[in-house]
């Protein structure tokens, strides 16, 4: 009994022995350079890039956003956002004070955050103009040119007008309004 | 401003050096294993590297789900095993089959022969066996690995493992008893 199992015990080591034998085989030396070869021609695992490129592009996008000085509201605006964004500005009516700039909207915030109040130089901004800057100014000196007498509007030919094209109207004829009296005696029913 | 985004890109490449670099560590400790697994299904040294390279570049793509080591090495191991037996499929007419290995050297031509024998025998036996015991056996017989490390590298109860190993040795033994018990003297 003891020798059978014992032999058991031998047989199942030496297949365990005989296996490891069998795996004990190592890659070629060449193999981790050729790993790495292939892998640097693989393009951007986008697995791990992807989330961490658009984070960042997120994060500049709102860095820039932030920081630039052209998203300034107006007071007025800044006023409109922080009445929808304040609960109890809602319910109060806004109270205009006089600056010398221009008005400025406060409202009355019993939030107990403090609030910025925008600055008045920042009102003061001119609104955007629209029209491109080579063209307001071919457009300011035109008009200095004509004011200065320097350019003669009579030589500037005429376009056509709308009206020179509709033909001349006759005499109208209004026959005057004839009113009839009615067969049946007036004020009766019919 | 410029400061701000110089940090956050620094940051971001600090991030994926620090990745390439936890790769390269994997790559460099679990290639054996990799070209082992695959050569156990393959016996083919060429085809068996193949497969473990192919097995990295995947693990390559989706490094970021498995950073853990151990996770990673249990991964690698089962991808390489469907990929080896993928290209055993894809090959099952290659005649030739690299059977010999980097053993102890053999002393004679005699020696060598009786020696690529009982490995062939080996090989024999370990493809009759099913696929789950096999993988069991050929894990264990790898870096020595114990049953909890078994049960880890194939995401099974060390139970399970410890069954399909006795059932996969008895097998094993029942095929190759005639080679076993009359080991060829050196």
């Amino acid at each position: 009994m003891d020798d059978h199992r014992s032999a058991d015990a031998l047989t199942e080591s030496a297949i365990d022995r005989e296996i490891e034998a069998a795996l004990a085989i190592d890659p070629s030396p060449e193999f981790l350079a050729r790993v790495r070869t292939r892998l640097s021609s693989e393009p951007a695992p986008s697995g791990w890039r992807l989330p961490w490129v658009f984070a960042a592009a997120g994060a500049i996008v709102i860095a820039v956003i932030l920081a630039m000085p052209g998203t300034n509201r107006s007071p007025r605006q800044n006023d409109v956002a922080n009445t929808q964004n304040s609960g109890t500005a809602r319910a109060t009516p806004p109270i205009a004070t006089r600056d010398s700039a221009q008005d400025i909207v406060v409202t009355q915030d019993f939030s107990p955050a403090p609030r910025k109040l925008s600055r008045p130089s920042m009102a003061v901004k001119e609104p955007e103009v629209l029209i491109a800057a080579d063209e307001a100014r071919a457009w300011r000196r035109l008009f200095e040119l004509v004011g200065q007498g320097r350019i003669d509007l009579s030589l500037v030919p005429e376009g056509p007008s709308a009206t020179a094209a509709l033909q001349p109207l006759g005499d109208l004829t209004i026959p005057p309004i004839v009113f009839e009296p009615t067969t049946a005696g007036e004020g009766e029913r019919q | 401003m410029n400061e701000c985004t110089d940090r956050l890109a620094g940051g971001l490449i600090s991030v994926e050096d620090e990745l390439e670099r936890e790769f390269e560590a994997r790559l460099v400790e679990s290639s054996a294993l990799a070209f082992r697994v695959a050569f156990s299904v393959l016996r083919h040294r060429q085809d068996a590297e193949d497969v473990a390279q192919e097995a990295f570049v995947k693990a390559y793509r989706g490094f970021r789900q498995l950073r853990d080591r151990d996770r990673f090495r249990a991964w690698l191991v089962r991808m390489t095993w469907r990929l080896a037996i993928d290209r055993q499929r894809a090959n099952r007419r290659r005649m030739v089959r690299e059977l010999g290995h980097a053993g102890p050297p053999a002393t004679s031509t005699v020696d060598a022969l009786v020696e690529q024998e009982r490995t062939t025998q080996l090989w024999q036996a370990i493809d009759a066996l099913p696929e789950k015991l096999r993988i069991v056996s050929v894990l264990a017989g790898i870096e020595g690995h114990d049953l909890r490390q078994v049960a880890a590298l194939l995401g099974l109860p060390e139970g399970t493992v410890k069954s399909r190993l006795f059932l996969a040795r008895r097998r094993l033994k029942e095929l190759l008893q005639w080679t076993i018990t009359d080991p060829p003297t050196r």
